[in-house]
């Protein structure tokens, strides 16, 4: 027997793959279909030194999440539609005061209460715009249990390299059935810790300072490093910089820019039959893999159809899907939800955009999806 | 003395302060300072965490580490640096509109896991930094920009709330009590639990203004008329308490066991049953 | 769907065990076996005693979809279950049932096992929520999912040790109660008419 296979949920990979990524807090609130990332993180973490904590509401989880980074803990929390949304507000501080950590949003379907068993894919907007102003993102969409452990991983180191809170877009498919996930040998996994300055620990340091990587080295507190953050726009001191429109504007251009200048480290996908193909099929999550055996079928009956599927869903890898879908002339967009990629990919692309949307509650069929690629074609 | 202690914790190019002229804020900014030094609180082991309003900006003016947060979640925030690094002196500044409205729920539930936090608040009875609007402990009838007629909400006591959702230590003066302020405050930072002073300061600028209570001089001695130390409290009448606000050490117990020492004992059992299995 | 593609369905009440039954034939078939597997698990609102349901596919490729259309093996543990579920069941597809939970099995149904389970579990081991291991150990032999011994791999792996004892005993139960329904050296779920009853 291969040992290192395990039967895992999507949740129970998410927290695993936390902890293997060097997770030592836990910070959430008890919400469907999330919960058991938490229930694993409380039953784990404290065995390892760590600690889960249940906060009395997601505001608090997201606040204690950040917190606790300041401090040194890589740290993340986990949560579904209505939560997420509670976070948006803090999150903008992760992003402004540039904290690393990692959120879980296990979408189910919505608006409000909504269906709270049931997946969807609702949240791709909230999880690019949820939050106010202009801001950075990452997000990160798996489509399998494997995958959601090392999306996972990557989320943490991610988020390390580039000091950012960095998401995780599961849905409640997803995270509660089981696949195989074949488990790295312990150390061979590629774990990324914040970069720490070297600087003085005197009244020289600037804790937001450029060393030149376009990321300033992070200092915990407690390590002598005496600084401050305020989640007013700042300049390289972490002091509030309103005065400045240079200053301002330079920020902001910050925090775009290391995500969008670094778009070849963090963006991610999968293409599927797509060299050829006279149709584009743009999919995400579990979606893309009922798109796969619509395209195995399309292909028996002469239409000659591929799949781009965003890993990296933000930044949105939009120069390979143009490049893919522009000599297509048309692409199928198939989403759990009314058509949020749909608009991006018209935006993206000179292709014709067909929305396949379905927002019931259900995993979208490949019987659906083969019935799109038949009228599509 | 003052001047050492300015000298070492205030980053004085920082300075001048944005307070208005007779704001309570520095008064109760320097006792906490005072208390840091009483309490012998090594300053880079100090993390100061700041919510949103004109008490939080209190936190840009001190030299440790600091972080200036959102609006109501200082002590969540608090409570992770914590977690993740007990041996640190975390000090939450917060107002009576952080604290008690947009903060409310961080506030009761930090308090009832005793975890050793020490929060500060600055009650000046309304919003300063969105110009003079009503909080939660704005007295009833008092006016305000979004209470032109007479406030009818009653107010929180910020301290009863703290006692009863289980601080463990909490305590009550004023920006005259400026003696007490500091015994309260050197208690506060030593307590190892959750730990709430609340300081009653001036709004001279807009809550003053509005209710005709004359000029910063003026709201300071007011002080001195309605603060009723708790001893004598204790002996009044209900008619010698209207309108009076009791000060004093309300809570100071060791009885109930602090959170991350808890949760230390929590890693050590996990840690235990893990090696047995 | 290529011919190693397998759909089970194990349709029963909460405290009945059926969920149990999809970890260890998803450990046997896919960790033992090295198939691809992929298990879902539904329930109603209720903590106890609600339908209940896990789904399990198995396949030598990926499998694409999360959800048992056409299941190749049903187990109904309960005549809710077994009304819901057998009009799913693919061509040659096979029923087992409890014979004493599931009174009226459906007419004229092809392939459909009655077993004693929950009888024969009290019987065997004095415990009627051992009826689960009862139905594993048929299900080893009357399915596909995977061979008696990963199937019998993956209880040892699974059960704390201080129930593998019983557990044992009923899947061994189960083993035999099937074999004795099966004609000897035929295959399971042969394409019959036959109506096969302990």
């Amino acid at each position: 027997m291969n040992t290192r296979y395990k039967i895992l949920t999507g949740n129970e990979a998410c927290a695993l793959g936390a902890l293997d990524a060097g997770m030592s807090f836990f910070a959430g609130y008890p919400i469907t279909p999330a919960t058991e990332i938490a229930e694993l993180a409380a039953e784990l973490l404290p065995r390892r030194g760590g600690k889960y904590m249940q906060m009395e509401d997601e505001l608090a989880s997201i606040s204690a999440v950040i917190g606790a980074s300041f401090a040194g803990a890589k740290a993340m929390t986990a949560t579904s539609g209505p939560g997420f949304s509670l976070m948006q507000e803090n999150l903008s501080y992760g992003m402004l005061a540039e904290i690393p950590c990692v959120v879980i949003d296990v979408m189910r379907q919505g608006p409000c209460q909504g269906v709270a068993t049931l997946p969807a894919q609702g949240d791709l907007m909230q999880a690019r715009w949820g939050t106010h102003g202009d801001h950075p993102v990452i997000a990160l969409a798996p489509c399998s249990v494997a995958e959601a452990y090392f999306e996972t991983i990557r989320a943490f180191n991610l988020a390390e390299r580039f000091r950012t809170p960095v998401l995780v877009l599961s849905d409640a498919a997803l995270a509660h059935m089981s696949e195989k996930v074949g488990l790295p040998e312990p150390g061979s996994l590629t774990i990324v810790n914040r970069k720490r300055p070297h600087s003085p620990k005197d009244k020289s340091f600037r804790p937001y300072a450029d060393d030149g990587s376009g990321i300033a080295p992070l200092a915990s507190f407690g390590d002598g490093y005496r600084w401050y953050v305020s989640g007013i726009i700042h300049d390289e001191t972490g002091f509030p910089a309103t005065a400045s429109p240079e200053a301002i504007s330079d920020k902001v251009k910050h925090l775009l820019g290391k995500i969008e200048n670094n778009r070849a480290e963090i963006e991610a996908w999968e293409e599927y039959r797509a060299e050829d193909a006279e149709l584009l099929i743009l999919a995400i999550g579990l979606v893309a893999r009922s798109a796969k055996a619509a395209i195995d079928q399309a292909r028996l009956e002469g239409k000659k159809t591929g799949l781009f599927r965003p890993i990296t869903l933000w930044p949105f890898p939009e120069r390979r899907f143009a490049e893919l879908a522009d000599p297509c002339g048309k692409t199928l967009v198939c989403e759990m939800n009314e058509g949020q990629l749909a608009g991006l990919a018209a935006q993206l692309s000179h292709a014709k955009i067909i929305p396949l949307n379905q927002n019931n509650g259900r995993l979208i069929t490949a019987e659906t999806i083969l019935q799109g690629i038949r009228e599509a074609y | 003395m003052s001047g050492h202690i300015f000298d070492k914790y205030l980053r004085r190019e920082k300075l001048p302060h944005m307070w208005c002229p007779g704001c309570g804020n520095g008064i109760v900014t320097q006792a906490l300072l005072r208390a840091i030094e009483a309490a012998g609180a090594a300053q880079d082991e100090v993390v100061i965490v700041s919510g949103v309003g004109c008490s939080s900006r209190a936190n840009g003016y001190l030299d440790f580490c600091g972080i200036h947060t959102t609006h109501g979640r200082p002590i969540a925030f608090a409570t992770g640096v914590k977690m993740a690094s007990p041996r640190l002196k975390v000090i939450v500044i917060t107002g009576d509109g952080d604290c008690a409205s947009i903060g409310g729920n961080h506030f009761i539930h930090a308090a009832r896991r005793n975890i050793d936090l020490t929060v500060v608040v600055y009650n000046n009875s309304n919003y300063g930094m969105t110009g003079g609007q009503y909080s939660p402990t704005t007295p009833l009838g008092s006016l305000s920009k979004t209470s032109p007629l007479g406030n009818i909400e009653p107010h929180f006591d910020v301290c009863s709330l703290a006692g009863a959702a289980g601080a463990t230590y909490v305590a009550r003066s004023s920006t005259y009590h400026v003696q007490a302020l500091i015994r309260q405050l050197t208690a506060a930072v030593r307590h190892n639990g959750f730990a709430v002073v609340e300081a009653m300061c001036d709004c001279p600028t807009l809550y003053g203004r509005l209710n005709r209570q004359g000029d910063a001089a003026a709201m300071l001695l007011r002080w001195k008329e309605i603060c009723l130390p708790r001893e004598k409290a204790r002996s009044a009448s209900p008619e010698e308490l209207e309108g009076k606000i009791v000060i004093g050490e309300f809570v100071n117990s060791a009885e109930r066991p602090e959170y991350t020492a808890s949760y230390d004992q929590l890693i050590q059992q996990a840690k235990a049953r893990e090696a047995r299995a | 769907m290529n011919g190693n593609h397998y759909e089970m369905r194990f349709g029963g009440s909460g405290g009945q065990g059926m969920m149990l039954l999809g970890d260890i034939l998803s450990l046997a078939a896919g960790c033992l076996e090295g198939k691809e597997i992929l298990l879902t698990k539904s329930y109603g609102p209720e903590s106890r005693g609600g339908a209940c349901r896990s789904e399990l596919v198995i396949d030598s490729s990926p499998i694409n979809y999360p959800a048992v259309f056409r299941p190749d093996f049903v187990l109904a543990m309960t005549q809710l279950a077994c009304d819901q579920y057998h009009q799913d069941l693919a061509p040659g597809g096979a029923l087992l049932l409890d014979a004493d939970l599931v009174p009226r099995p459906p007419a004229g149904q092809r392939n459909l096992y009655r077993l004693p389970l929950t009888r024969l579990a009290r019987e065997s081991t004095g415990k009627a929520i051992t009826a689960n291991m009862l139905a594993l150990g048929a299900i080893a032999v009357l399915g596909r999912a995977a061979g008696v011994e990963a199937v019998r791999q993956a209880v040892r792996e699974l059960l704390p040790a201080r129930l593998l004892d019983i557990n044992m005993i009923a899947f061994n139960a189960g083993l035999q109660a099937a074999e004795q329904l099966r004609p000897a050296g035929a295959p399971a779920e042969r394409e019959t008419a036959r109506v096969h009853a302990a």
